[in-house]
């Protein structure tokens, strides 16, 4: 992992004293709301619904055990003993009060976090392949270049004050769980001519109430310029962007309305012109970060570890996570494991403290330290001996952590709703927590397999509905909550936007119109095609069909 | 008109309040009514000179029960009444 | 208004003018950006002359002017509406221009180092501004993690010339 040094240490400290400072002009009066809400806006705190909200950043969704106990010990003492772990690999607290968040941001300067930058009109915390590092599918760690990316946009004097927020995303992998290409940067790691690592730049894509699919830029970036070149596309976003209607201020607008080309000439135009300055990375420094994300010490194994076998054969339950909830390791013998946030009937994403703390002790028994938080709301175990997945199992049930649903229909992405949040047209939380609990069974789950749901409580689509297998959005009729279900997004390399299937359905009908759509596909489905492969075969028309009747 | 009351979040911590006949206050039953325009924004304004203890003042319109208690006519300002439907031990049910 | 500028507070010298008569009269005038463009050349003769630049203006319209405009005001409509940055590191960076450039509009002492940063060096504020808040907000930061239109040198260089010097001493 990336450890400080005292230039990253000191700059953390001192923006911890500048909020402190912010807080008591505000409080003094010195400071009106409208000129302190972009000030505590780029510190991560919103006003929600019932309270404050402080979201804290997880770099490239990279936390160690120490950082992880730190953000239990926080859900403790100024919080209500919970999280919320975000699609952006964030995590959020509910119930701050406004005078102890300098306190809680000193806290976090102790690990090396902080909420630098996690709302805002700002380049936002730049996020990542969750199994970065462990990944069999990858060409190098994504984790360097954001480390890269997190400093040069850390405080970014130019841009700081952009036309709207605005997020990147990195893969070093062949398969995308980093939905790059929904971000309005998203960078692949891809080799070059003479097989030197470099970058395939995408812009312009992006949810919300126009969700856009990025175009790509650039075939080929040499990695010194990476800087340079993220920095060209700034200043054009920057300077044309337009400002006139938030709705339209994204990058993606932008890109839209002069196009994909006239983008790339404007960003060209401008990297000649800076390419050779300042901004080109040192090779020390690339060689510092990366230093810095070495491998941790792994032991030689087996690729196949008897004894791992003879537990699955022995243990259904295990199987049935290791099936679910285990992905391949690049190096033998290891193993990543997804720990889900998502029992059936619980809220996605929330984590106790006590579950916080459980998980750090067995990051450091059990994967070097390491942990990572999933864009799908999920936590991740990155390097674990596939001798030691069996323990892990057991420990994780002892804190109901235990969930062999990743991938399937209880993994469900949900943002917060208005359960909590102030935005909302509808709750998302109580539709996930039916669904998971109708789809509890687990045999029927597993026998279901594959297939990504996705709600958000609003049309801002921060539960990234568009591009779920099926998507839910909560819309308010006249009062009522109303739910709009799309079906075939994609959120991975082949990304794709979810289509309307008809009218909405009311909220004591919306469970059962998921499971029309699930049974209609169990009933069409060829051999083990899955959801979506089934989807893209037959079209809505079955679903439809199904749903709303021939007429 | 609908009966309608001032609420905002109080700026130390965020919780939800309503403007009272002489102050604010975290019961909406104590929520001071108007049943006018005029009144109503009278009331805006006396919320929106305590910019220095609350964030963003705004009119929610309610209901009033035969014993007088006030209920918010939008679900949403019912939930900031109550707290979070999917943890009824948090915020101001959990009292 | 006061002008913040070089660390203190100062009396502001120029005067915002929109027409040609007002603009020969002595002393420094600050004037629109059309005013410049349609009378640059009677007014490319006075010495005290500063450009006001609306925060979407063409920097190449001014191209072959930075070396004779004594002074540029870069335009915030409002604190959040950043262009003006991009043109300052611009003007500065990309044309060379070294007069004043001064920022307009309702930025806040805690923009005051992202100002500096891109090169602005003055600010109009209201004559009652606590310029210690602003100075604190100047001086917050020990280290950057980019270079700008200052002349701080960013992190991931400090970081290799610290180690070059212990090598070398
Ligand atoms: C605290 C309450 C939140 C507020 C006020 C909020 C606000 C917004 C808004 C206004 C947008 C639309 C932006 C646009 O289209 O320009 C958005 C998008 C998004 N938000 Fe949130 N959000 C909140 C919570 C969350 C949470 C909890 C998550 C993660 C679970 C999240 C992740 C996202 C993502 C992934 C997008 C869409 C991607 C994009 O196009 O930027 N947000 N949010
Ligand atoms: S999608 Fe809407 S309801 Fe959900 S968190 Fe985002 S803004 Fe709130």
């Amino acid at each position: 992992m990336y450890v400080y040094d005292e230039l990253d240490r000191g700059l953390v400290n001192e923006r911890v004293e500048e909020f402190r400072d912010q807080v008591s002009r505000r409080i003094s009066g010195e400071l009106t709301e409208e000129q302190f809400r972009p000030l505590r806006l780029m510190n991560g705190l919103y006003l929600q619904l019932h309270a404050y909200m402080l979201r804290v950043a997880v770099p490239y969704g990279v936390l160690s055990s120490t950082q992880m106990r730190k953000l239990a010990r926080i859900a403790r003492v100024y919080d209500r003993g919970y999280g919320h772990f975000t699609t952006r690999q964030n995590i959020q607290f509910n119930w701050p009060k406004l005078e102890e968040t300098p306190d809680i941001l000193a806290e976090l300067a102790e690990v090396e976090m902080h909420a630098i930058q996690t709302s805002g009109n700002c380049i936002r915390n730049t996020t990542a392949d969750q199994f970065a590092g462990a990944a069999a599918d990858e060409l190098e760690d994504p984790r360097i270049w954001c480390e890269i990316i997190r400093q040069w946009s850390t405080f970014h004097p130019e841009f700081t004050f952009l036309p709207r927020k605005f997020k990147i995303a990195v893969t070093g992998a062949v398969s995308d769980r980093a939905a790059i290409k929904v971000h309005d940067i998203g960078i692949v790691l891809v080799q070059g001519a003479d097989g030197e690592v470099g970058f395939e730049i995408w812009a312009g894509g992006g949810l919300g109430r126009t969700p856009m699919i990025a175009k790509k830029i650039r075939d080929f970036l040499p990695a010194a310029d990476l800087l340079s070149y993220l920095e060209a596309m700034l200043r054009v976003y920057n300077r044309f962007g337009r400002r006139d209607n938030k709705y339209k201020a994204r990058i993606k607008i932008l890109v839209h309305e002069i196009g994909a080309d006239a983008y790339r000439d404007a960003v060209e135009a401008e990297w000649a012109d800076i390419r050779d300055g300042a901004l080109a990375l040192p090779e020390q420094e690339i060689s510092r970060i990366r230093e810095a994300f070495t491998p941790p010490a792994f032991e030689v194994l087996d690729t196949a570890s008897t004894a791992f076998e003879a537990r699955k054969f022995e243990d259904r339950g295990f199987a049935r996570w290791v099936a679910s909830n285990v992905r391949r390791h690049k190096v033998a013998g290891y193993a990543i494991a997804n720990i889900s946030l998502k029992p059936a009937g619980g809220i996605p994403g929330d984590a106790t403290a006590e579950q916080m703390d459980a998980v750090a002790d067995y990051a450091d028994r059990w994967s070097f330290g390491e942990l990572r938080v999933a864009h799908e709301q999920n936590l991740v175990l990155p390097h674990v001996r596939q001798d030691d997945l069996y323990d892990l199992w057991l420990a994780l049930g002892s804190v109901e952590l235990d969930a062999p649903n990743i991938g399937t229909l209880g993994d469900i992405i949900a943002c917060p709703g208005m359960d909590y949040c102030s935005l909302a047209t509808a709750r998302s939380i109580p539709i996930a927590q039916q669904i998971s609990e109708r789809f509890a069974d687990l045999e029927r789950l597993h026998d279901i397999g594959s297939v990504s749901l996705n709600i958000s409580g609003c049309i801002n689509a921060c539960g990234h509905h568009h591009v779920g297998n099926i998507g839910i959005l909560g819309v308010d009729k006249k009062g009522e909550e109303f739910y709009q279900v799309t079906l075939g997004g994609q959120a991975d390399e082949n990304a794709s936007i979810g289509k309307i299937i008809g009218p909405g359905f009311a909220s004591d009908a919306i469970v059962d119109a998921i499971e029309t759509i699930i049974e209609t596909y169990l009933s069409v489905r060829q051999d083990d095609e899955s959801f979506i492969g089934t989807l893209n075969r037959l079209g809505q028309t079955p679903f439809k069909e199904a749903l709303y009747g021939t007429a | 008109m609908a009966l309608e009351i001032i609420t905002a979040n109080r700026l130390g911590d965020g919780l939800v309040i309503f403007l009272t006949a002489d102050g604010w206050s975290a019961r909406i039953d104590e929520a001071a009514v108007s049943e006018s325009k005029d009144a109503t924004a009278a009331l805006l304004a006396r919320a929106e000179a305590d910019a220095g203890l609350v964030v963003g003042p705004y009119e929610i319109t309610v209901e009033q029960q035969p014993d007088g208690s006030l209920h918010p006519v939008k679900y949403r300002e019912a939930l900031r009444t109550r707290g979070p439907s999917v943890r009824t031990d948090l915020g101001y049910q959990a009292a | 208004m006061a002008l913040l500028k070089n660390g203190r507070l100062i009396q502001d010298r120029w005067t915002t003018v929109d027409n040609l008569t007002d603009a020969l009269k002595p002393g420094g005038v600050l004037v629109p950006l059309e005013l410049w463009l349609a009378e640059r050349d009677t007014l490319r003769g006075k010495s005290a002359v500063g450009v006001i630049l609306p925060n979407d203006a063409d920097l190449d319209l001014l191209a072959d002017d930075y070396d004779r405009i004594a002074a540029i005001v870069l335009t915030f409509p409002s604190m959040v509406d950043g262009r003006a940055f991009s043109q300052a590191r611009l003007i500065r960076e990309r044309f060379g221009f070294d007069g004043e450039i001064r920022a307009r509009g309702p930025v806040i002492a805690d923009q005051y180092l992202y100002l500096l940063r891109c090169g602005v060096d003055a600010v109009e504020v209201p004559d009652d501004t606590n310029v210690e808040s602003w100075l604190r907000n100047a001086r917050r930061f020990s280290a950057v993690y980019q270079p700008a239109a200052d002349d701080r040198i960013p992190a991931y260089r400090r970081r290799h010339l610290v180690a070059a010097s212990a090598i070398a001493s």
